[in-house]
């Protein structure tokens, strides 16, 4: 929809800084208040427009491969632990062939949504069916919780509306929240994970120096880490490094530009290392840190209209 | 007049620019871009309450410590501190097979036995109390492995590594959980 209201669309050349990132500037800008402009930053579409289809590819890989395990769950009805959203709902355990309509479901609508078709009903097609999926996989007894933020995104993605790549001229507030809802998911994983770590040991120190990461190693740690469980002096110090940055998490929310990038390539990293050593990769919370990103600087640049439409 | 008036306005660099862009980019020249359709007063209000009830309901998941809340349950994963001098616990499932006198230890994941060890673990009070579950996972085996022979037994069982001072001393102890005879 072309909204009248607003000025006319600048030329490429005057709405790009030099280094080709447009920079949102709004008269109201000024006069919301400074929680708002944090909380409700207005980004570019394109940038949901890209996000998009990280999400949603990867919800379609997330279903196809790590939490795959829905489909033999149709197999074992007996174990069947019902979340309390599931047993609000009333949802009964999955059968094989349920599982294989709900993939199939998932599948179509994340690919229109990744796409950009019919944006809203895919969106939140998408986002239930997927949701669904998830109350299915985390229902046998184990709960992960990488997929928290990835559930989110799925979540608060339709509220957005339309967005499409040509959009790199056109900001919105709606997606500001939603980016920021995103961000915070991601976040409060590391964040939150460090307090329950408090909680449930009673003294953090004696997280810190204790065995997890020996008893992790021991259970299923790769054959190239087994060394160092001769050294465990080594593996306590890498327990408090991993209490100090959970904790030192929401810094990410409030630094902005090369601070940011650091911030996103040492969780990646983190993530690869834990990948690696334990086989414990936490792709679905590490695709969310795009949300983090100027992606709409993946756009190329002839698809990168400076249409106001949205 | 009022298009030319918003247009001067909007290219000004009003206060708190900075907060429309955390990637940097709001910190060099501004410029300025279209609008999306301002949000009305509702539209910032269930924003709002819906994220302070989500983080409500997240926290109280923390320190209620339970999972039931997903996708805003608490994140337990890694959170129990171990005892250096402890024991390291994993559990297994084995499958005695027609002509076997010894069972065999089974892959403990869905692509084998229809579920994850984790699942098993998280449940596992409820599986030792009540054995014939043991029956949906040799269920899943044969769905899985039409080819291979039926199972007749299957075995939940735990291997014990007792540390001293984080290092692992002698060799893994195995200790049976529970049985079940295949129907």
């Amino acid at each position: 929809m072309n909204d009248r209201s607003l000025p006319a669309p600048q030329p490429r050349s005057e709405a790009q800084n030099p280094s080709g990132t447009p920079t949102l500037t709004t008269a109201e800008a000024g006069r919301r208040n400074r929680f708002l402009r944090w909380f409700m930053p207005e980004i570019p579409l394109a940038r949901v427009a890209v996000f998009r289809v990280f999400i949603y590819v990867f919800i379609i890989i997330d279903v196809l491969t790590i939490s795959g395990d829905v489909i033999p769950h149709g197999w074992t009805p007996e174990l069947y632990q019902p979340l309390w959203l599931a047993r609000f709902l009333h949802i009964p355990p999955v059968s094989v062939l349920g599982a294989q309509i709900l993939l199939a479901v998932i599948i179509v609508s994340a690919l229109l949504a990744a796409i950009g078709i019919l944006q809203r009903l895919s969106g939140w097609i998408a986002a239930l069916s997927f949701g669904t999926w998830m109350l299915y996989t985390q229902g046998y007894g184990y709960v992960a919780h990488d997929h928290m933020a990835l559930v989110i995104a799925a979540l608060v993605l339709p509220t957005i509306g339309t967005a499409r790549f040509r959009d790199v001229h056109s900001a919105s507030a709606r997606a500001g929240w939603a980016f920021r809802i995103v961000q915070i998911s991601v976040v409060l994983t590391y964040f939150y994970s460090a307090v329950m770590k408090w909680i449930a040991s009673g003294n953090i120190a004696d997280w810190g120096n204790g065995a997890v990461i020996i008893w992790a190693l021991m259970r299923r740690g790769a054959e190239w880490s087994k060394p160092f469980l001769d050294m465990p002096g080594f593996l306590i110090a890498g327990q408090w490094a991993t209490l100090a940055f959970e904790f030192l998490s929401p810094i990410a929310l409030f630094v902005k530009g090369k601070w940011l990038y650091g911030v996103v390539v040492f969780f990646c990293l983190f993530h690869l290392l834990t990948y690696l050593a334990l086989g414990i990769h936490f792709l679905p919370t590490v695709i969310c840190w795009a949300a983090f990103l100027p992606l709409e600087k993946l756009v190329p640049k002839r698809f990168a209209g400076s249409s106001a439409h949205v | 007049m009022d298009e030319k008036k918003h247009r001067l306005l909007a290219r000004r660099e009003p206060a708190g620019t900075d907060d429309a862009d955390d990637t940097g980019a709001s910190a060099r020249r501004s410029v300025t871009v279209p609008r999306h359709r301002p949000l009305t007063r509702l539209s910032i209000g269930w924003r709002i309450g819906v994220t302070a009830v989500a983080l409500i309901i997240l926290t109280c998941g923390q320190f209620l410590n339970t999972n039931d809340f997903f996708p805003l349950g608490s994140l337990t994963q890694y959170a129990t501190a171990k005892d250096l001098d402890g024991t390291v616990n994993s559990t297994c499932i084995s499958a005695r097979f027609p002509g076997e006198d010894e069972p065999r230890r089974l892959a403990f994941n869905t692509a084998t036995v229809g579920i994850e060890r984790g699942d098993i673990e998280s449940q596992i009070d409820r599986v030792v109390s009540h054995p014939e579950l043991l029956q949906t996972l040799a269920d899943s085996y044969v769905r899985l492995h039409p080819d291979e022979p039926k199972p007749e037994e299957m075995i939940l069982c735990r291997t014990t590594t007792q540390l001293e001072n984080g290092r692992s001393v002698g060799e893994p102890t195995l200790t049976e959980l529970a049985n079940w005879e295949v129907r």
